[in-house]
């Protein structure tokens, strides 16, 4: 932790030496003693202030507590924690705390948090709350605190680095009703004897009474009529479901705000299909993300997976390399029999196209994957039905 | 919100005293006492009570007539006058701001309202009330600075939490101040900040005052723009009529003697008779100057006129401003500095009489005057003559007959027979008779109250021969007509006499009330008693020549009990007051180059030299080493290897106690921060004497602590101490028991009772130290 | 209260010490749940003991033990039972599941379908069971001790949030000392010693000490102390949903059973300060997305709270 100090006068400091100028003008024209006592006695603050306001900050020790994650448009709160390790107060402390989003080259944002008095060996903390609108890796910038207790004339800062970096993760939005039902035809645990996509159904496990959402075909009508109740049959269930997702992020070399603003809604819309998949256990999730650099996720699915696949999709980056191809390739040729892959993507593809996917065309054992994987896109009128983007709670 | 309260009490405190400052300046007591009425009214009506509210418009129509009324004032004044009406325009607009509703804004106009009346109350000023108004003034101006700048910062970080921490832009960020506001460890420990600020600014500000340079020769004296006093100096003497003279304890002049080749300060013994002017023509009652051959000389004599500068005392002299030109010197007056007295005075010798010549009397008069006067510490009582004189007959005349009946026929008889036994030619012996009349024969009565004289008869005549009692004007001119009477030449001085000699400050202090008038007696040469002049032989030569004047004075000395100085308090307050209005007019008022350089570059450039002297000089060194290795040999001794461990013992256990101590007075700042909300406080009695005395011994219980937790903290905390440890447990068993009086609601049994009380005596005893006797 | 509770209370104490070592304190709290007739959750990584505690605990009292092992494939009638058709009688016999127990030890409860996790959870606040249409009473005592992995590892169902308040008080095991794990090692020379545990207490004597529980004083101060906490998880702005009220009683039922065990008739602020977080910290629910069910993060915000909130005294 490397501590700067920085000491400046204020406005109103500035104006204060304007008066003593004055007086001390006057008193030397005139020479008229009182005017120079008056002239001392108006110096005498300005020179203990001096070092009043530096010892203000002396022994303060600033920590900042981040919430683990943080998603897009989500309101967070960080709490700022100002130690005063020496034996006097501190008062009129203001801390700024900013953060700067990689890459990006804008400007820092953050704020101001003011500490009105911490006492000697004691700490006190303050909060902040905001909102950040563009997912990506924030690493905060020193924190700066800064005083000018007693009078506000002069004001001194303290720089304190405390590197520490705040991963936001993109917007998860919400998916169509259509869009679950999709989804959820293929997991029902009471799923009929159906071969479908080469699963095999599990054994009979017994029957129990008729619960609402309960498929209509499972009912055991023998059973129902002579108990006078609904009753289905259960099965115990050994198939897993598992999803693909394939996010490709390419934009053109010279990217337009279109194109950025394609790009995020890609990765959001993909935040929603991992948050989707990976709410409920006892799936397979895979999530390769190509972009400027290649990431990808397997897991089954549960929270921690989810929260991999947001932290990886908060860092993607676009790129205007076209690596899909090859991507693709490794990925079909890992997938399992019965996997849903869904390709997401800023832009159309047709994956039989020789020409633009050779790879795909040479390999004949994963061309029958070629025709099962479904892509979407944000320009695909289907994305508007399927998909709503999240809105700040 | 309380910063906000104390801002408005602040605010007012310094409008108040600001405006107060300028009206004691120039003497306008309506407005110190409409200020003081304004920023009360203000302070109630206004910002607590909020009723009177003067908004935006109504403000500005009455800051303009104001305006409108203060320029056409001042156009019918002088300039000096013109900076006072704008100061009290800056007074008035401040009496409407103060009435105003407080924003930021309204406080910073306020704050430059005021501090233009200090600046202008300074310029006008120059009275010692001045000084401790601007101490006060120090006083309040920090604590409003100070909370004003809290009150800034609270401001600006509190429009956020108006905003319910909802931030509404894109990347925005809200921030909420830390929970806690100013509670009373704060406010108390800012208070004292601030105080600590305002004395290290005193100092400061001395330091300042102190160094700056004072530029130019001259200058540097306090003009006054307001009206000079008058000072009842008079050169005349008017009897008979009636009054009461009153005792006027105002400051005229302060006097500091120097042995003139040594510039030792120096104490005289007796009184001091500083003298003023003569006056030598008597009717009526009243003396005048008379028809004296006018005679000046610019400037004084050079000390070269005496043969030899033996004995000889200078004297620094501060006159207040006066409204007579004259100037107060013991007599008689010579100077080493020829030409720069020729600037300042002239000089009348027949009358013994300085003026100066600077018609101004609006400022503070110093000057320096060498005289012969004094015999071993004591002033002379004779003065030689440095002239002829010509005018005998001024000073031997008498008032004429009247109507047949000389006015004075008692008086010449009484003089006649006092003197009959003496010849006339010892005209010493002769004169010093008479002033024993006057002053030892127990007849005459010194009293300032006045007394019905008859009409028609001479008021001296009837001091003398009925009404033996007045005061000292009566005394001398009886004595100087009594002396004229058996033929002798004599003159009544006026002038001061006495003095309170100030032991602090080592100067003499004249107050009116020291206003004197005595007598001279003129002795030719022959009739001189030289042995008298041996401690000064510079007087001789003209004492034989010239003849002298012999100092007399008939008013009996008990009568001046002022210059008595009683040994009690108030005498002791009384002079450290004048030491420091001494100081204030001559180091902060009259700070000047030349005193600059006399009273700070010099010494300080003189402690300076001898430091380095002592340090670049090699013996001391040498000397220093040679006592050191003496030290460090006693040091191998078995004695002194001892006392130097017993040293080292000593400054670890004060090193340990010194940590201690700090720790504990940190823990009692800590204290309970938040009091318990809406809840009782404990009944128990036990419980509260444990709580006093953990207290006393800075174990206090924060509020989120449970009696429980506390206990054990404390019980930690005895058990770092060996005297105490035994007593670690004890804390821990009275809360159990208050526990269960207090949540469990059973009251304790009698055994239980002694036991809690045994344990509460036993921790009691333990936390006593051990080398202090126990309090019961 | 009788010394006789008392001297049991302390024998429980006692034998489960004997081979849950270094745990003193997780041991409190499972008789602090046992005693105020309500359940406890345990989370921890694998292998600090979960189980172990469960089971010392089950076999101290002299009672029905059931361990049920939570796996994905468990379904809710393998723990509640179910109807078997009987085709002598011709109808349906319902056959009771390992539920009926005074004891049950649900290992592992997250790693279940939240389909089954309810049907556990609906059995615990009910302390009954509904099948075919027919209520079944669960015996009395009913403890349910339930373990858990952390949710940060894979495989597992995280409990809803909304289900967690069943349990009266959710605590973690931990590593123990470096000497109780010495211990540990030694004590496991010949066979597991939990096995070797004999009851010393029957449910007839748990039944009474619950009922000796609600007997506990609680001063008024205590409630406002109580309240206040309550109200201070309300306000707090870390914490999107507070403390509810049957969170506020959870706590009272909670501190009167520490105050039993530690045989005093009456409640002290240090009994509400010192459960506070194991009974306060899972019944709330933090702002944020995903750091929310972090426990560490949940139990920190409730440890300032305690050290913002005034102590009556």
């Amino acid at each position: 932790m490397r501590r700067l100090h920085h000491m400046s006068i204020s406005r109103e400091g500035l104006i204060y030496l304007a008066v003593m100028g004055v007086i001390l003008t006057a008193a030397i024209i005139r020479q008229i003693n009182l005017l120079m006592l008056l002239y001392g006695v108006l110096a005498g603050p300005l020179l203990i202030s001096w070092s009043l306001v530096r010892r203000t900050l002396k022994g303060l020790d600033v920590a900042r507590k981040l919430p683990k994650t943080v998603m897009a448009g989500e309101r967070f709160c960080v709490e700022l924690v100002v130690t005063n390790a020496k034996r006097r107060s501190s008062f009129a402390v203001t801390a700024r705390d900013e953060m700067l989003r990689r890459e990006s080259g804008a400007k820092p944002i953050g704020t101001e948090v003011y500490f009105p008095y911490v006492p000697p060996k004691e700490s006190r903390a303050a909060t902040y709350v905001g909102v950040l609108e563009d997912r990506g890796a924030y690493d905060f910038q020193p924190i700066k605190i800064s005083t000018r207790f007693p009078l506000g004339l002069l004001r001194t800062m303290l720089r304190i680095e405390k590197p520490q970096r705040l991963l936001v993760l993109p917007r998860v939005g919400k998916l169509a009703p259509q869009w679950q039902r999709l989804w959820k035809a293929d997991e029902d645990a009471v799923g009929g004897p159906r071969r479908r996509g080469g699963l095999q159904e599990g054994d009979f496990y017994g029957l129990r009474e008729w619960r609402s959402g309960d498929a209509r075909s499972r009912i055991h009508w023998r059973t129902s009529a002579r108990r006078q109740a609904l009753t289905v049959r259960q099965y115990e269930r050994k198939r897993q479901l598992i999803v693909t997702l394939v996010i490709d992020l390419w934009q053109p070399e010279k990217p337009s705000a279109d194109d950025r603003r394609l790009v995020e809604e890609v990765v959001s819309m993909a935040a929603t299909v991992a948050a989707e998949v990976c709410r409920e256990g006892g799936r397979m999730f895979t999530m390769e993300i190509v972009g400027k650099t290649t990431r990808s996720v397997r897991a089954a699915s549960s929270p921690q997976a989810l929260e991999e696949s947001l932290k990886n999709l908060a860092q993607a980056e676009a790129t205007s390399n076209d690596r899909l191809g090859a991507a693709l390739e490794t990925t079909f040729a890992q997938l399992r029999a019965g996997a849903n892959v869904l390709i997401v993507g800023t832009r159309k593809l047709t994956l039989d196209d020789a020409a633009q996917f050779p790879q795909l065309a040479a390999r004949p054992d994963i061309r029958a994957w070629v025709g099962r994987a479904a892509t979407l896109t944000p320009n695909d009128p289907l994305w508007r039905q399927l998909y709503r983007r999240g809105e700040s709670p | 919100m309380r910063i906000e309260r104390s801002l408005q009490v602040c605010s007012a405190a310094l409008s108040c005293i600001g405006t107060v400052m300028l009206g004691v300046g120039e003497e306008n007591y309506t407005l110190v006492v409409v200020s003081i009425i304004v920023s009360v009214a203000s302070l109630v009506l206004c910002d607590r009570l909020r009723w009177i509210q003067i908004n935006n418009l109504v403000s500005n129509i009455a800051s303009v007539a104001v305006l409108i009324f203060a320029v056409v004032l001042a156009g019918s004044k002088e300039s000096d006058q013109r900076v006072l009406i704008m100061a009290e325009l800056m007074a008035h607009l401040q009496f409407i701001l103060q009435f105003k509703a407080k924003t930021v804004r309204n406080y910073w106009l306020l704050a430059m309202v005021s501090f233009l009346q200090t600046s202008v109350a300074a310029a006008l000023q120059t009275g010692l009330a001045f000084a401790v108004l601007l101490v006060v003034y120090l006083f309040w101006a920090l604590f409003f600075l100070g909370i004003f700048y809290l009150y800034r910062e609270q401001l600006r970080h509190s429009g956020d939490a108006a905003a319910k921490l909802k931030p509404s832009r894109r990347n925005d960020f809200v921030s909420r101040p830390a929970s806690e506001g100013m509670l009373d460890g704060a406010s108390r420990e800012f208070s004292r900040r601030m105080i600590g600020l305002a004395f290290g600014t005193l100092a400061m500000a001395t330091l300042l005052f102190v160094a700056v340079p004072r530029i130019g020769k001259t200058g540097w004296e306090p003009v006054s723009i307001v009206e000079t006093r008058t000072v009842g100096f008079s050169t005349e003497i008017k009897l008979g009529s009636g009054g009461q003279v009153i005792e006027d304890p105002e400051v005229v002049m302060q006097v500091r003697f120097f042995d003139y080749r040594t510039d030792a300060p120096l104490q005289i013994d007796g009184d001091v008779y500083m003298r003023g002017t003569a006056v030598m023509e008597y009717a009526d009652g009243n003396w005048k100057r008379g028809n004296l051959r006018p005679f000046f000389r610019n400037g004084l004599p050079p000390i070269t006129e005496l043969a030899s500068d033996q004995g000889l005392i200078r004297q620094k002299i501060a006159i207040e401003p006066l409204s007579r030109n004259v100037v107060f010197s013991c007599y008689p007056a010579f100077t080493d500095r020829v030409e720069e007295s020729r600037q300042m005075f002239f000089h009348q010798p027949l009358l013994g009489q300085i003026t100066r010549v600077e018609p101004l009397r609006t400022k503070r008069f110093e000057y320096e005057i060498v005289t012969p006067a004094f015999q071993r510490m004591r002033q002379g009582a004779i003065v030689p003559s440095f002239r002829t004189i010509y005018d005998e007959e001024e000073f031997l005349d008498m008032p004429a007959a009247r109507d047949g009946r000389d006015p004075l026929a008692g008086l010449k008889q009484t003089a006649l027979q006092l003197v009959a036994d003496i010849p006339a030619g010892n005209i010493f012996q002769r004169a010093k008779r008479l002033e024993s009349y006057f002053r030892d024969s127990g007849r005459f009565q010194y009293s300032l109250d006045p007394l019905e004289r008859p009409q028609g008869v001479d008021p001296v005549e009837d001091f003398v021969v009925d009404r033996p009692q007045g005061h000292c004007e009566y005394f001398a001119g009886g004595l100087a007509l009594m002396l004229r009477a058996v033929g002798i030449p004599s003159r009544v001085v006026l002038g001061y006499r006495g003095g309170q000699y100030n032991v602090v400050g080592g100067f003499y202090e004249f107050q009116q009330l020291h206003a004197h008038s005595w007598v001279e007696a003129y002795l030719p040469p022959s009739e001189v008693p030289l042995d008298r002049l041996m401690e000064t032989p510079g007087l001789i030569p003209p004492a034989e020549k010239y003849g002298a004047w012999l100092q007399l004075d008939g008013t009996a000395p008990t009568s001046f009990s002022t210059t008595a100085v009683a040994n009690t308090t108030w005498s002791h307050i009384q002079q450290g007051l004048d030491y420091v209005r001494f100081l204030w007019v001559n180091y902060v008022i009259g700070m000047d180059s030349a005193r600059q350089f006399e009273s700070v570059y010099g010494p300080v450039t003189a402690t300076m030299t001898e430091v380095t002297k002592r340090i670049t000089d090699r013996s001391f060194w040498n000397d220093w080493r040679r006592r050191a290795a003496g030290g460090l040999r006693a040091l191998a001794t078995p004695w002194g290897a001892l006392l130097l461990m017993l040293g080292a013992g000593l400054t670890f256990a004060l090193v340990r106690v010194m940590t201690r101590f700090r720790r504990r007075s940190t823990d009692v700042r800590k204290g309970p921060t938040k009091r318990p909300r809406r809840m009782a406080p404990p009944t128990e009695e036990f419980y509260l004497r444990l709580e006093r005395l953990l207290t006393r011994h800075s174990i206090v219980r924060t509020a989120d602590q449970t009696p429980r937790e506390w206990a054990l903290a404390a019980g930690g905390e005895l058990s770092e101490l060996a005297h105490t440890r035994s007593a670690a447990p004890l804390p821990r068993r009275i809360v159990d028991y208050y526990y269960r009086v207090r949540f469990g609601n059973r009251p304790l049994d009698a055994v239980e009772h002694s036991e809690v009380e045994q344990a509460l005596v036993t921790l009691e005893q333990a936390m006593t130290p051990p080398d202090k006797p126990q309090r019961r | 209260m009788s010394p006789e509770l008392q001297e049991i209370v302390a024998a429980l104490e006692e034998n489960m010490g004997r081979v849950v070592l270094g745990k003193r304190d997780v041991v409190r709290l499972c008789i602090v749940a046992l005693l105020a007739g309500e359940h406890i959750l345990l989370e921890d990584v694998p292998g600090v003991g979960k189980t172990l505690i469960g089971k010392a605990l089950a076999k101290s009292v002299d009672a029905r033990f059931a361990r049920l092992q939570f796996t994905p494939d468990l379904l809710p009638s393998d723990i509640i039972g179910s109807s078997i058709f009987n085709a002598q009688s011709n109808e349906f016999v319902y056959s009771q599941g390992p539920i009926f127990a005074n004891v049950v030890l649900a290992d592992e409860i997250n790693r279940t379908t939240p389909r089954t996790q309810s049907a556990l959870l609906e059995a615990m606040s009910d302390n009954q069971v509904s099948a075919d249409g027919h209520t079944y009473p669960l015996p009395k005592p009913f403890l349910v001790i339930a373990t858990q992995n952390p949710f940060e590892f894979e495989g597992t169902y995280p409990l809803p949030e909304s289900q967690l308040d069943r349990f009266l008080l959710r605590t973690s095991v931990g590593y123990p000392e470096r000497e109780d794990e010495l211990r540990v090692l030694t004590s496991h020379r010949r066979g597991e010693p939990v096995e070797e545990l004999r009851p010393v207490i029957d449910t007839a004597q748990v039944n009474r000490m619950q009922e000796a529980v609600r007997a506990i004083t609680v001063d008024d101060s205590i409630h406002e102390y109580l309240l206040d906490l309550v109200e201070a998880t309300r306000r707090c702005d870390e914490l999107q949903v507070g403390v509810s009220t049957r969170g506020a009683l959870a706590l009272y039922r909670a501190a009167q059973s520490l105050a039993f065990i530690e045989g005093r008739e009456f409640v002290i602020p240090d009994d509400v300060k010192r459960l506070a977080v194991p009974v306060l910290a899972h019944r709330v629910i933090a702002k944020g997305f995903l750091h929310g069910n972090s426990r560490d993060h949940l139990e920190n915000i409730i440890q300032r709270l305690l050290g913002e909130v005034a102590v009556p005294q």
